[in-house]
């Protein structure tokens, strides 16, 4: 967003809009798919987190469980099936995150680009 | 009298962008800063549209002091140096986007659009984004974007700093179109 700088925004002032319209129309529109790509890494990480959740939360099934921790306890019970299953829908959520995560870092980067040509020209 | 500034002055800390700055335009009168980089053309164009609060003096717009008015009510077209369009939208939108700010009926914003950008010689371009357009093409869409809420001030920062000669010349000459008789 310092890349892009505030002159769209300043723009969009001189033409009348409030401060709250040049938000929803100019600067959300233009970081939106940096923002995207910023939740889909950020929910990446959340889902795949282990030892934070076994250490501090206590790992209470039902509760305060993640998948891999699902994943362990399952395994630990001689359950394999569930444990595999469990597994087998961690790797397609991983699969479907960095098909979102590419897909929105496409969009973003060239966008980001041409904020900063713009600027720099 | 349209444009008045009185002693007018602006301070960044201790830096003085503008110190002193008297001068008055008047209606329908085309009048250009010139000076050295760095001189203080920037700041006072964003003076006048109430992008920055002078430290001293008054600015007055037709008889009224406009000090204390909000950008958003001062009525200005301001073309910015970089152009600054908008770039998740289309030039068409660009130039709308005053108009939709100001409640215009879709019919009579499309036709103030379409008028713009047909005077402009844009009209086969209003589908496409800033980055698919050249360096001159996007001046103009900054130029109908500033035009299009009927401005009763124009100001221009630098408006051939980054066109050609050839088409800073093409413009310069076409310029007596858009100053009001």
């Amino acid at each position: 967003m310092q890349a892009t700088g505030s002159e769209q925004e300043q723009a969009a002032l001189t033409l009348g809009a409030s401060g709250w319209q040049t938000f929803w129309r100019v600067t959300l529109p233009s970081v939106k798919w940096g923002l995207i790509y910023g939740v889909i890494l950020c929910n990446a990480r959340a889902m795949g987190e282990f030892g934070a959740v076994s250490v501090i939360s206590g790992h209470i099934t039902g509760q305060t469980d993640t998948m891999p921790l699902r994943v362990e306890k399952l395994y630990n019970e001689y359950n394999s099936a569930a444990a595999f299953a469990v597994a087998s829908l961690l790797a397609l959520l991983a699969l479907l995150t960095l098909g979102i995560k590419n897909f929105s870092g496409m969009e973003a980067g060239p966008r980001l680009r041409i904020g900063r040509a713009g600027t720099a020209g | 009298m349209s444009i008045e500034l009185k002693n007018v002055s602006k301070r960044f800390g201790e830096v003085a962008a503008v110190s002193n700055v008297s001068f008055s335009v008047k209606e329908g009168e085309l009048l250009a800063l010139l000076g050295p980089s760095g001189g203080g053309k920037t700041t006072v164009l964003r003076l006048i549209a109430g992008l920055e609060v002078p430290t001293e003096g008054d600015i007055f717009v037709r008889g009224q002091r406009v000090n204390d008015i909000k950008v958003q009510k001062r009525n200005i077209g301001f073309v910015f140096q970089n152009y600054a369009l908008f770039q998740n939208m289309t030039v068409f939108k660009n130039v709308a986007f005053g108009l939709k700010i100001k409640k215009w009926k879709s019919a009579d914003l499309k036709n103030r659009v379409s008028e713009l950008l047909e005077l402009l010689g844009l009209a086969e371009l209003e589908k496409r984004f800033p980055h698919q357009l050249s360096g001159g093409q996007r001046q103009r869409v900054a130029i109908a974007r500033a035009l299009a809420p009927k401005p009763s001030v124009l100001l221009l920062d630098e408006p051939f700093g980054a066109v050609d000669a050839k088409s800073a010349r093409t413009f310069a000459n076409g310029w007596s179109v858009f100053t009001p008789t």
